[in-house]
């Protein structure tokens, strides 16, 4: 159970930053929703930008994230191998 | 092999977010939002993709009870959610501005939740079950569970009345597809740029799975001893 939970735990950061990315695009949705804004955003072919770079944004803090978790497990596997060598060596 | 896989991943992102940003033209109706395409269905066919792998991997490695398959799926499986998870985000920052909503439960979308859940569950499965054969052979069969769904999501928008776009690229696409080629370009290098990163990133985890049960198997020769 520990260590489901353990792993669970390192995602809420990436949670975190979606949750707050869609929220920041829904408030500016809402604000901008005037119908003179609105008809401004149809003439404007840039007016969806801010979702293509929202895109790009989590798409690299997720691959990011996953190479960071990748990292941290190699090192505690480096530190396992020390600990195991230490074991060894005090038993001979 | 790895090095020259991490260098061709990196130079071709660079290209693909050139030519994503830069290079190819606007559609006209859906506007800028349609870029999000050049992301979203190469992380869509590698998300499909990977619980073939995890499926057949299972399967030869319950033939062969070679260990090197299982860390293959097991690998596949974890890539997987990370790309499955993208296809969702991705899907609904597309929608918002076009459909106005975040997500609808539309057939696409519900199959490629189904997806997703398919994934989280192998990885539960081989988390919760004891060790050795028995977990991994109830994690094979929900993988094999989630390989009958690929197909499913790929055919989804004609088997139903889907708000989701039509197929444009593959087998079954629609013969008017009026897809600029500047747009099928960017399309087909930011495929072949995703496809290889997945390939690095999955051979580095391979390895690293290998590692991980060796250390287990010390660590119960050093218990036990």
């Amino acid at each position: 159970m520990y260590p489901l939970i353990s792993r669970s735990l390192r995602l809420v950061p990436f949670i975190f930053i979606t949750v707050v990315s869609m929220l920041v695009l829904e408030k500016s949705f809402v604000f901008s929703d005037s119908p003179l804004v609105s008809e401004a955003k149809q003439n404007d072919p840039d007016a969806n930008l801010k979702y293509l770079f929202a895109v790009f944004f989590l798409v690299w803090a997720l691959f990011f994230g996953y190479i960071f978790f990748l990292s941290r497990r190699l090192k505690e596997m480096r530190n396992e191998v020390a600990i195991l060598k230490k074991i060894i060596s005090e038993r001979e | 092999m790895k090095t020259i896989l991490f260098v061709a991943s990196c130079t071709l992102m660079l290209v693909t977010i050139y030519m994503v940003f830069m290079w190819v033209p606007t559609e006209q109706n859906l506007g800028v939002s349609q870029r999000i395409f050049y992301v979203h269905v190469p992380l869509g066919w590698i998300g499909m993709v990977s619980i073939f792998v995890v499926g057949i991997a299972s399967v030869i490695h319950l033939l062969t009870k070679k260990n090197l398959w299982d860390a293959i799926a097991y690998s596949a499986a974890e890539l997987g959610v990370i790309f499955a998870t993208l296809i969702l985000i991705t899907g609904a920052v597309w929608a918002k501005p076009v459909w106005g909503v975040w997500w609808s439960w539309d057939p696409k979308l519900t199959t490629t939740l189904i997806l997703w859940f398919v994934y989280v569950g192998y990885l539960m499965v081989r988390s919760f079950s004891p060790r050795g054969s028995q977990g991994r052979r109830y994690a094979s069969v929900v993988a094999l569970l989630g390989a009958i769904d690929a197909p499913i999501i790929y055919l989804a928008s004609i088997w139903w009345r889907t708000a989701h776009p039509n197929l444009n690229i593959g087998p079954l696409a629609e013969a008017d597809s009026d897809l600029d080629s500047k747009m099928y370009i960017t399309f087909f290098v930011s495929l072949i740029t995703f496809t290889i990163f997945y390939v690095y990133v999955m051979l580095e985890r391979i390895q690293m799975r290998k590692c991980e049960d060796d250390l287990d198997e010390v660590h119960q020769y050093v218990s036990l001893n």
